[in-house]
């Protein structure tokens, strides 16, 4: 209770400095629901060239996309602090939070609460509801849960994907775009039906990296699919809690990292 | 145990180096050599609860990686620490919720926001009941004269403002000991006066134990019965600005900071 | 000329510096490229429809896109966004230069080491690499014409100076304007859109294929690529260059105009 109060504290005055330069923060939205919207058009110019991809159309493609374009938006909107981890110890702002008696974990998460990932959001929720409204899916109050329930675990699996970033950067003092390669080009994977993949692909974001328990195996279920990988019909309701595990060792990871800087001070 | 008590401390870093120029650029894509610096190399000293002490000495002595290990922020390689009897790195949080730090060239305000909206945020973060924060804000108001400040977003502060929300900031929690890191870097002479008789006024009001890193030796002359003049991770003398001052026997004249230098280049050559 | 070529020179060795920087942008791509690769296949298996080119081709183009794509005038130079906001832009007012053309060096050669250090490792990537590892079918295929180098050369480096002029012209319009993150994405999102490297051009509906040949940004990427790919026939290399120069001189005077104007701006600005 103590921490979500503290947390509640940090997102206040986060939203309150934004706000002082409200009319910047309202281009950049524009700007990145602009951008994500023009990417979009990568995926409709395809499935207008190619009618459809295994047996999958526009729409039921646009169903993922948005899914995934959502939850990486709202986990990009909470995890702005994680991901500057490393400029944060360069600049020596992160001994400051060692010199406060509360978690560090905390403390990084609520640096920012970045509201210009709203843009993205939006983008995402465009995309997915216009998805929704050309299909004509069979919705079930299980199926309303598993994708209000998939949400918050996919937002527990990039917010973990950027722990391990922010470990690794604890370690090495550098900024890690290569991170850059699991949290955006997972989210450019996700944006494609994980099917179309090489078998080792679609093992790999399932089993080791668990993007497609989140957002794929959840989006099967809803749009009445199945795959070939997984042959069991009900893992799709099962699947996003990989995105809790996921999150609750990248912190393990994260608290050794800890240790190793408070002992080093690179 | 009560005050700082500092055994022996030992402390090593190891820093990747580059080689100079283009090819050396290209071969730090690959590896790079690895040198090791210690920072710390057997540091003693003890320092009495309520005491006012100067530590000195040149960039690169040791001085912050001190302040570090005392903070708690660094583990040593070797040697014992207590700050009134607790171990600073076995139970951080514990420990820093004690003390307080100043760093004169970092704020730990939030920029955009009025004052008054970093120490709610602290009131949080150091779990201060309503009653606790009321009183000690109310004193520290008062004390730094502060009330005209708390409409104003950080960022409009000018320096000595900002700095005296700084050092409110690092007391709103009543810590026993706090560390001062350069505090009146950067400030006009008369903000200066004012931060030096608040730093006085809380070591002898409140009774708060104060390290004070600085190279203003006005500052220690200012402030300081007692100083560390600290050099390549050792400490070179310890004692009172008078001994500092007799170690030279003609100095009766020189300028502390003149006093200082030459014992610097004296012991660098020894 | 002594100047500017220690200048380009300073200009590469600090970006070296970046080298876990590097390295990531190298691994992001290799990734990006098999993603997109595998997509595409994907495509091409899922339907009888004819595809606008065969499947090896769009291979090479991808990869190709994924080498060149540090040249692309995707982002405006943050260390000129900086200059105008912290106001120290007049300094550079005061060096004995010609002014635009300074700019242009600067742009060149940030846009030449961000593809130099790319290019040889993806190069070796796409072509050799991925054979060995047994996936030739996602690997960029060299052509066996020896003639197509040459013109494909020629063609890249028309592109470099492409982007250098676009890059300049946006600098500058950083005078004017208030958020320069905006113009950078704004900017970023229509190069990579029209320049080939979120779709290959051709993939785009036919009635649009007019219009993307003789936009601006068809010149520095997709060009050069079909170019290589063996697409666009050698006969039509020189057409190809020819809208190539007819952009890049475009861009130059749209440069030189603009950099005029805003000096006159920040002489009566003040910065």
């Amino acid at each position: 209770m103590d921490h979500i109060r503290l947390y509640g504290a940090y997102a206040a005055q986060s939203f309150k400095s934004q706000l002082e330069y409200r009319a910047s923060l309202f281009l950049q939205m524009l700007g990145q629901f602009l951008i994500n919207i023009i990417e979009f058009s990568a995926l409709w110019t395809l499935f207008d060239r190619f009618g459809n991809l295994k047996g999958w159309t526009l729409e039921e493609a646009a169903f993922c996309y948005g899914l995934v374009g959502i939850i990486f938006a709202l986990a990009d909107f909470l995890t702005r602090g994680l991901d500057i981890a490393g400029d944060l110890i360069r600049s020596g702002e992160f001994d400051r939070f060692l010199l406060r008696p509360r978690s560090v974990f905390l403390q990084l998460l609520g640096y920012e609460l970045s509201l210009k990932r709203m843009g993205r959001f939006a983008q995402g929720a465009f995309i997915f509801f216009w998805a929704l409204s050309r299909l004509s899916l069979e919705w079930s109050t299980g199926k309303i849960l598993l994708i209000l329930y998939t949400i918050p675990c996919g937002i527990a699996f990039f917010m973990g994907l950027m722990t391990i970033q922010a470990a690794l950067s604890i370690k090495s003092v550098q900024s890690l775009e290569f991170m850059n390669v699991l949290t955006y080009g997972g989210v450019q994977t996700a944006q494609y039906p994980l099917s179309i993949y090489r078998n080792l692909f679609r093992r790999f974001f399932t089993f080791a990296v668990p993007l497609g328990c989140v957002t794929y195996y959840p989006s099967l279920i809803v749009l009445g699919k199945s795959d070939s990988l997984v042959s069991w019909a009900g893992f799709g309701w099962i699947s996003p809690l990989a995105g809790l595990a996921f999150l609750g060792l990248s912190l393990m990871l994260f608290t050794r990292a800890l240790s190793w800087y408070v002992s080093t001070g690179s | 145990m009560s005050g700082i008590e500092v055994r022996n401390l030992v402390k090593t870093y190891r820093i990747a180096e580059r080689e100079k120029g283009l090819s050396g650029s290209v071969k730090g894509l690959f590896k790079r050599h690895i040198r090791e610096i210690r920072a710390l190399d057997g540091i003693s000293f003890s320092i009495g609860r309520g005491e006012l002490v100067g530590y000195i000495g040149p960039n690169g002595a040791g001085k912050s990686t001190t302040v570090k290990v005392l903070s708690g922020i660094l583990v040593p390689d070797g040697g014992r620490c207590t700050v009134n009897g607790r171990i600073p790195w076995e139970s951080r949080k514990e420990h820093v919720a004690r003390i307080g730090t100043v760093f004169g060239q970092k704020s730990q305000l939030w920029w955009d926001l009025p004052v008054e909206e970093s120490f709610d945020l602290l009131k949080e973060i150091y779990r201060l009941s309503d009653k606790q924060y009321k009183e000690t804000l109310g004193e520290l108001t008062e004390l730094f004269e502060l009330k005209e400040l708390y409409p104003v977003p950080v960022r409009q502060m000018s320096l000595g403002q900002r700095m005296r929300c700084d050092m409110a900031a690092a007391l709103i929690h009543s810590p026993d000991t706090v560390f001062l890191d350069e505090p009146t870097i950067g400030l006009d002479a008369v903000a200066k006066l004012t931060l030096r008789e608040l730093i006085s006024r809380i070591n002898r009001e409140k009774g708060v134990t104060v390290i004070l890193t600085t190279h203003d030796m006005d500052d220690v002359e200012a402030l300081c019965r007692r100083v560390m003049l600290i050099g390549h991770g050792r400490i070179l003398r310890d004692g009172t600005v008078e001994d500092l001052r007799r170690a030279y026997k003609d100095g009766s004249e020189v300028e502390l900071e003149e006093v200082v230098r030459r014992l610097y280049r004296e012991e660098a050559l020894r | 000329m002594r100047p500017y070529i220690k200048f380009l020179k300073t200009r590469f060795q600090s970006l070296l510096q970046y080298r876990a920087a590097a390295w990531a942008g190298i691994v992001c791509q290799f990734f990006w490229g098999i993603i997109m690769i595998m997509a595409l296949e994907a495509f091409y298996r899922s339907s009888d429809r004819t595809a606008p080119m065969e499947l090896s081709r769009a291979v090479g183009y991808i990869w190709l896109g994924q080498a060149f794509l540090g040249m692309l005038p995707w982002n405006i130079d943050r260390d000129m966004d900086r200059m105008v906001r912290d106001g120290s832009l007049c300094y550079e007012l005061l060096k004995p230069l010609d002014l635009h053309f300074y700019w242009f060096l600067r742009a060149f050669s940030w846009r030449f080491s961000t593809m130099i250090l790319r290019v040889i490792p993806q190069l070796i990537f796409a072509a050799l690499i991925l054979p060995m590892l047994g996936l030739g079918e996602w690997a960029l295929i060299l052509p066996k014409n020896p003639l197509v180098y040459p013109l494909w050369v020629v063609s890249v480096f028309l592109a470099l100076l492409l982007s250098s002029t676009i890059t300049t012209a946006a600098n500058i319009t950083l005078i004017w304007s208030v958020s320069g993150s905006g113009t950078s994405q704004l900017l970023g999102s229509f190069v990579t859109l029209f320049s080939g490297m979120v779709v290959p051009l051709p993939f785009f509906p036919d009635r649009w294929q007019a219009f993307l040949t003789f936009q601006p940004f068809h010149g520095l990427c997709d060009g050069p690529n079909r170019i290589f790919t063996g697409d666009i026939p050698l006969s039509r290399v020189p057409g190809e260059w020819g809208l190539q120069v007819f952009w890049i001189l475009f861009f130059f005077l749209l440069g030189r105009i603009l950099t005029a104007a805003g000096q006159k701006h920040l002489a009566v600005q003040g910065g």
